[in-house]
């Protein structure tokens, strides 16, 4: 059936939507209430209405877009370099016992260790600027994305493994013919929860030392009182967040292009 | 025990072998699992022969060491005693002159069904050129030549396992081991699944050692049945199955199929509990 006026895309989607829609007006709509009623004082809980404000005049005067580039920035590199760190290490744990043996105990050790309790040191060591972030950023990445890209590659059928052994294949060929494609799907899953990750450890590298970046922003105007700022930044780094997340998720459903038709059914035999 | 039946006599070979070349030859191998709780022996004085062309399976219930005689063979395990010798050489490490099939398809799910077939040309850094028509002709000759664009979960489990058929066969081995191929399919697929691969051996004059635990399976396609025992496994029977070929339906109907698989099933409901251990 087709509508007079909506396109059809809108009409496919509108429940997938209009639900979690109706799910952000509702708690905008209690937190607006909130604040109109005065049951919360308003220097402890600004209007929804003045968040959005305080958004857009630091947006248009250029105060967000000054705070948000070097937050980003780091949180990007240290996210790759952590990233990569992390894969290569678990590619050579997954592959060399000896490289297991000597650092797998101390990584899992390490991992107990919540990595912002360093930020301190890394500050003294590294400083405020870009090198300490993303020393912290990819520090704090590295983990889930080993954990994961471990367990995938051990993941590996092993009578495929056997099978490509059998025909005579080398050890570097059944590692990116099998072990590597087989790895990808839990490797984007570290790759997912890294995103947060990645910004938790940039804002609290800022909230130690920093002149610049959203966690100096947020710090800075919730010591002046300034809560709606404090809000918009928050709720900035949250998009921010949202928007890494989505951009993971579309790498990994165009380059894992054979996990969504296996939920799908199947063809029949004839 | 059934006297209707051909040759009960224990881990012996039958008359009717000794004329046919040895293709396989396993003697009397032995093979122990080092274990945290201590060695395990998982098959024990195992001897036995595979003609060229001819088709034996290797029939047993679970925890026979029917996977690790497997992998015995394809050289990935080494008998902790014993010989086996393929086409006149000991095995002695993987070889590529055997072809695999596993119980689950086991295909590259990121690659499609073309790709999939020549895994085992790539694997050995073989020109894949060379080969392209070759496994086309193979997905013919299992039926999939419209599927060659495909990706394997697109396909069902009974496609899935015809390409991994098609691939064990792409670079022309002269053995074809079956690991309990057609167990993860449903019954009524299964049964076609019976007929193509009876087609195609006939066709293709491999020799085929084929594992399973289905009696009718193993009665309907094999020349001779090696029937083992479990913990540790050994051979408890050697059986030729006399049927005229091709079979089809009608063979499972007749009075001699149906005695065989009651002496084997009888078999094995004197056997001591497999678990037990």
């Amino acid at each position: 059936m087709r509508h007079p006026v909506l396109p059809r895309w809108i009409i496919d989607r509108a429940p997938a939507l209009l639900y979690p829609a109706a799910g952000l007006a509702t708690l905008l709509l209690a937190w607006h209430l909130v604040t109109s009623f005065a049951l919360v004082p308003s220097y402890l809980l600004p209007a929804p209405l003045k968040v959005a404000a305080a958004m857009l005049a630091s947006a248009s005067d250029g105060t967000l877009l000054r705070h948000l580039s070097p937050t980003l920035q780091a949180t990007v590199t240290g996210y790759a370099i952590g990233s990569l760190a992390a894969l290569l290490l678990a590619a050579l744990v997954a592959e060399f016992k000896m490289v297991e043996r000597f650092v797998l105990l101390h990584l899992i050790a390490i991992q107990s260790i919540p990595k912002v309790s360093i930020a301190p040191l890394v500050f003294l060591w590294a400083g405020f600027d870009l090198q300490g972030k993303v020393i912290l950023v990819s520090l704090i990445c590295f983990f889930p994305i080993f954990a994961n890209a471990l367990a995938g590659f051990r993941s590996a059928d092993a009578n495929l493994i056997d099978l490509l052994r059998a025909a005579g294949a080398s050890r570097a060929h059944v590692f990116l013919q099998v072990k590597l494609p087989s790895a990808a799907s839990q490797l984007f899953a570290g790759l997912e929860v890294a995103v947060a990750f990645a910004l938790i450890g940039c804002v609290v590298m800022e909230f130690v030392g920093a002149t610049r970046g959203m966690g100096f922003l947020i710090q800075d105007s919730s010591n002046t009182f300034d809560l709606p700022m404090t809000f918009a930044a928050v709720v900035t780094l949250g998009l921010i967040g949202v928007a890494g997340n989505a951009l993971v998720r579309l790498a990994r459903a165009r380059i894992l292009f054979w996990e969504q038709g296996s939920k799908t059914g199947a063809l029949r035999d004839a | 025990m059934n006297t209707a039946m051909a040759g009960p006599a224990l881990g012996t070979a039958l008359p009717g072998d000794g004329s046919r070349h040895e293709h396989l030859a396993i003697a009397d191998v032995r093979l122990v699992y080092k274990t945290s709780r201590g060695p395990l022996t998982a098959l024990d004085g195992l001897s036995f022969g595979l003609g060229k062309r001819e088709f034996v399976s290797v029939l047993g219930p679970s925890g026979c060491g029917k996977s690790t005689l497997l992998k015995l063979v394809t050289g990935l395990l080494k008998p902790t005693q014993g010989t086996i010798v393929l086409a006149g050489a000991t095995v002695s490490g993987p070889r590529p002159d055997v072809g695999i099939v596993f119980q689950q398809p086991t295909l590259l799910p990121w690659r499609n069904v073309l790709n999939n077939v020549l895994v085992p040309i790539r694997a050995r850094g073989g020109d894949v050129t060379a080969y392209r028509d070759k496994a086309r002709d193979l997905l013919d000759l299992v039926g999939l030549s419209a599927f060659e664009k495909h990706y394997p979960h697109e396909l069902s489990g009974g496609m899935q396992q015809r390409v991994g058929i098609a691939r064990g066969l792409v670079h022309d081995p002269e053995l074809l081991l079956m690991d309990e191929p057609f167990a993860a399919l449903d019954a009524m697929t299964r049964e076609t699944m019976m007929d193509e691969l009876q087609r195609i051996w006939l066709s293709t004059s491999k020799s085929v050692l084929f594992i399973t635990h289905s009696i009718p399976e193993a009665v309907y396609l094999s020349d001779r049945i090696v029937v083992m025992g479990p913990r540790p496994g050994r051979i408890i029977e050697t059986i030729t199955i006399d049927l005229p070929r091709p079979r089809n339906l009608e063979t499972m109907a007749q009075t001699r199929f149906t005695e065989i698989t009651t002496h084997l099933r009888n078999l094995f409901r004197n056997l001591p509990e497999a678990g037990a251990a």
